[in-house]
């Protein structure tokens, strides 16, 4: 990959499909990370247009974190992309068939989106903390910090907080950052219901992704025993976390925008009487009960209008084939097998040809 | 023991008054934990970096992050030979925090590492059920004053662990991930370096495995990471504890003093359970002493194993003693105030110190020259271990049983004691059959009060554990409890001590000159003070009189 073509790509994106800047940020998904290796991620940050000038300056003080954030996103959308490969909206984010961007559209697609960044930003700077990559990472809050002078004569206090209550949270940083970063262009526009919803599913995304955090505990007593034992949190794998979140996108609320609030129909259960329509009350979006449902404002565009042809269609044809019909091909394949003993990588190993069949549209 | 204890003779305001002062002690005890200790210990995660190291570690040399060739995707990395030393897994510990460099304190204590290895679901590299994982680790220490990647040799070990994985039938697909038990990777006894390094390898010998497939390293699956986990005692929760211990030692120590003189002012010889409660306050201040200062300057690595002996040693006192109590208050037994008629049941707490004993000697002792021991990683070794805590547990669990049938002989023999009111005809007798009773029945309930007190907050500490962790709430009522758990039962050890050291000297108001506690020739004291009787009400008698009534 040539450094300038990414980015050449994505103006070309931006200047087709979204006109719009509120998704502009999505486009540092499309540059090459490696250039930011070298350096020159200032210029990587100048060469997006449409980021506001706080994400640009953010961008340029912190080229290392934004390194991260970029790889982040990238995993997100491709993630976004494996959970939707069987679905009729395979995840892309430019429909030539619909005319726009489907992040234009206040869909629940729009709304998966959001939230899978949201927190694919996170969770990879969580992780990049937790390997020691970033060194801005933050101390989380210590609970009872107060009486720390006695401790450590160290002038900073991020070093004796350390010592009186140890240090140890590393998707508070991701979350913070995140949301300083992603949400900055929907924040200046907080009456729009367009951004409230946006920064409602950031939000959900990255509740979800701190509530699917495991549990671990280790007991250190005398001679190992529990009186005394110490628990940590254990960040979810990310693609155990999309399943989650994809399960949220099924059973999205979609939401009106009354007089400046986003409002959900308390749906009556199905097949109710009218009896119970008229007690259906509006909820607000920002109640307890909606903190973890993705919301949406507009109906889905009709997928099914997109040039589906030749695409692999699995098990699922009928639907992502919109009822065009699919072929069914026969493919010899190569497959490593019988390979060495080895723990972890792409080693040597022999090749075994295969017979698969592969569905495409029509 | 003698005939006037110090508690037969207090006064009911007096003993209100102590009671009070003591349970004033008791709640700054919790409150010094919940409020100003942090909790006891904290972690810091590290996920271990993946770096490329072409001269297999031969060389050397420390790899660091920065002068790591990192491997972002372990699982797309093509190796350039078959024993994989090529590939290193690194972790500084700390990590630098808000752009500041952290340093490990000796205020922790101790640090002690476990390690997540995550296992990947594979066709090709398949997991089998307790395989064997070789770890190659090297761990090095820098100084405060020595150059950012000048790293010194701290030790190198060959860890072998086993790896206990599971999976759902559901997740057996591309990508599915394993769930591992986790491993002890390693526990020092200090932290007087400020900074640490792990460089981790895991060869395989590709002869080995075709040769013998249980070799270690050939079924562990296909590896996707390394997580460690750091584990130490909080800072600030050492030095609450530290100052709390420093503060009750010379306090323990004087009332020690003071009952030492107390039974030595005796005419006769002390009694056993003399004796027994003289070796308990001694074990406390043992117990108490701030041997840790100690190592906020010198590198004193022996440090857990010593405070794991020091607590061990006064159980088994705190243990004999409960024994040794109920038995010299059997009235009608005259076997009593001799030792040899408590070994059978001594022999239990022997064994049960004795197996724990062993298992730390051989866990903490080993870890003092190699800090990546484990006796569970072998299967002898684990074996032993899970022999001595065996017959630990058995010995407890039985000498519980004796102790709660002794107590119950107590009881009825009390009970059949006063129905048949046979000391009734002599005065003086029935007062010192009177006091054995409230003696008995006065640390009976202090006993019972005490571990109430001790398994409620043991309880309020794991609930709030778990509000502390829970999935939303961060700052519950109970949070601070843990650290309020530990500084609340060891103020109540003290104070439970200190209370019998009090109450169960000799009284020197009359009995100097007493021999044993009830002689069969009954001899002419008078107990009661005049003066004292008539101004004050006895604390022994209104406590007794609804039973007498």
């Amino acid at each position: 990959m040539h450094i300038n073509t990414p980015v050449l790509l994505a103006i070309i994106y931006f200047l087709v499909f979204a006109p719009k800047s509120a998704d502009a940020w999505w486009l540092l998904s499309k540059t090459d990370t490696s250039s930011a290796n070298s350096g020159s991620s200032p210029i990587l940050c100048k060469n997006v247009p449409g980021l506001t000038p706080q994400q640009k300056r953010m961008c340029h003080e912190n080229p290392n974190i934004i390194k991260y954030l970029i790889s982040g996103l990238r995993s997100a959308l491709h993630t976004c992309e494996y959970t939707f490969q069987r679905e009729a909206w395979n995840c892309t984010l430019t429909l030539p068939g619909v005319g726009t961007s489907p992040l234009q559209i206040a869909s629940r697609e729009s709304a998966y989106v959001y939230a899978i960044s949201a927190a694919g930003v996170s969770h990879s700077l969580a992780r990049a903390c937790s390997k020691g990559l970033i060194d801005d990472c933050g101390c989380g809050e210590t609970p009872q910090g107060s009486g720390s002078v006695a401790v450590s004569q160290a002038s900073s206090r991020s070093s004796s907080d350390f010592v009186w209550a140890g240090c140890s949270d590393n998707v508070k940083f991701g979350n913070t950052f995140g949301r300083k970063f992603v949400d900055q262009y929907d924040r200046q526009h907080a009456t729009e219901p367009r951004s409230q919803m946006n920064l409602h599913n950031n939000r959900v995304g990255r509740r979800l992704l701190v509530n699917a955090m495991n549990k671990e505990c280790k007991c250190h007593g005398v001679s190992g025993s529990c009186v005394t034992k110490t628990c940590w949190k254990v960040m979810p794998k990310f693609d155990e976390f999309a399943s989650r979140l994809h399960q949220k996108y099924q059973l999205a609320k979609l939401v009106t925008n009354n007089d400046q609030k986003l409002t959900v129909r308390s749906s009556p259960s199905a097949g109710s009487s009218g009896r119970s329509e008229r007690f259906a009350r509006n909820m607000d979006a920002s109640s307890k009960q909606m903190r973890n449902e993705l919301i949406y404002l507009d109906a889905s565009p009709n997928y099914c209008a997109i040039d589906v042809k030749d695409r692999e269609c699995g098990e699922n044809c009928p639907n992502i084939c919109c009822g065009r019909g699919w072929r069914t091909t026969r493919e010899i394949v190569d497959e490593p097998c019988h390979c060495q003993f080895v723990w972890c990588c792409e080693v040597k190993c022999k090749t075994c040809k295969k017979l698969v069949e592969r569905n495409y549209c029509l | 023991m003698a005939g006037g204890a110090v508690i037969e003779n207090l006064s009911n305001r007096k003993l209100f008054v102590i009671f009070a002062g003591l349970l004033v002690i008791q709640i700054m005890f919790f409150l010094i934990g919940a409020w100003y200790a942090p909790s006891p210990s904290s972690y810091m995660e590290f996920e271990m970096i993946t770096c490329r190291d072409e001269t297999k570690g031969l060389s050397g040399e420390w790899i660091h992050r920065d002068n790591c060739q990192q491997i972002s995707e372990l699982s797309e990395y093509t190796p350039s030979s078959f024993d994989l030393r090529e590939i290193v897994f690194i972790a500084k510990m700390p990590h630098t925090r808000d752009g500041i460099e952290l340093e490990y304190s000796p205020w922790f204590q101790f640090l002690l590492g476990v390690l997540h290895v995550d296992v990947e679901y594979s066709e090709h590299f398949k997991y089998v059920a307790h395989a064997p994982l070789e770890l190659e680790v090297r761990m090095g220490y820098r100084d405060k004053e020595s150059k950012k990647n000048e790293w010194k040799e701290l030790v190198t070990s060959n860890v072998t662990r086993i790896l206990e994985c599971t999976i759902a039938e559901d997740e057996k697909k591309a990508g599915g991930t394993y769930d591992c038990d986790m491993l002890d990777l390693f526990e020092l006894g200090s932290s007087s370096y400020p900074f640490y390094l792990i460089n981790i390898r895991i060869p395989i010998n590709q002869q080995a495995c075709q040769f013998d497939n249980k070799s270690a390293n050939c079924q562990i699956g296909k590896l996707t990471g390394l997580r460690l986990i750091e584990i130490h005692q909080n800072g600030g929760f050492t030095l609450v504890w530290l100052w709390t211990k420093t503060f009750m030692t010379p306090v323990v120590a004087i009332c020690l003093w003071w009952y030492y003189n107390r039974i030595n002012q005796l005419a006769r010889n002390p009694l056993l359970l003399e004796r027994a409660i003289l070796l308990l306050g001694l074990s406390l201040v043992i117990l108490d002493f701030p041997i840790e200062w100690i190592s906020l300057t010198y590198r004193i690595p022996f440090l857990l194993l010593i405070s794991d002996l020091r607590q061990g040693l006064f159980y088994t006192v705190l243990f004999s003693f409960w024994l040794i109590f109920a038995g010299e208050h059997l009235i009608d037994d005259n076997t009593r105030n001799n030792l040899k008629s408590y070994r059978f049941n001594l022999s239990f707490i022997i064994t049960a110190s004795l197996g724990l004993l062993i298992y730390d000697l051989i866990e903490r002792g080993i870890q003092l020259y190699d800090p990546f021991y484990s006796v569970w990683s072998s299967p002898t070794g684990s074996q032993i271990a899970y022999f001595a805590i065996f017959i630990s547990a058995i010995s407890t669990v039985a000498y519980f049983i004796f102790l709660f049938f002794k107590i119950a002989r107590v009881w009825s023999t009390i009970k059949s004691k006063r129905s048949a009111q046979i000391y009734q005809t002599s005065e003086n007798r029935r007062l010192k059959v009177e006091g054995v009773i409230y003696r008995f029945k006065f640390l009976m309930l202090f006993t019972l009060l005490c571990s109430a007190f001790t398994i409620a907050a043991y309880f309020m500490k794991q609930y709030g554990e778990a509000q502390l962790h829970g999935d939303e709430a961060r700052d519950g009522f109970l949070t601070g409890s843990t650290s309020a758990f530990f500084t609340g039962a060891f103020g109540m050890c003290n104070i439970y001590v200190l209370l019998l050291l009090a109450m169960y000297a000799p009284s020197h108001k009359h009995y100097r000159g007493a021999s044993q506690l009830i002689d069969e020739n009954d001899d002419d004291e008078i107990m009661e003070d005049p003066s004292n009787q008539h101004t004050e009400s006895n604390a022994m008698t209104t406590f007794l009189k609804p039973s007498t009534d």
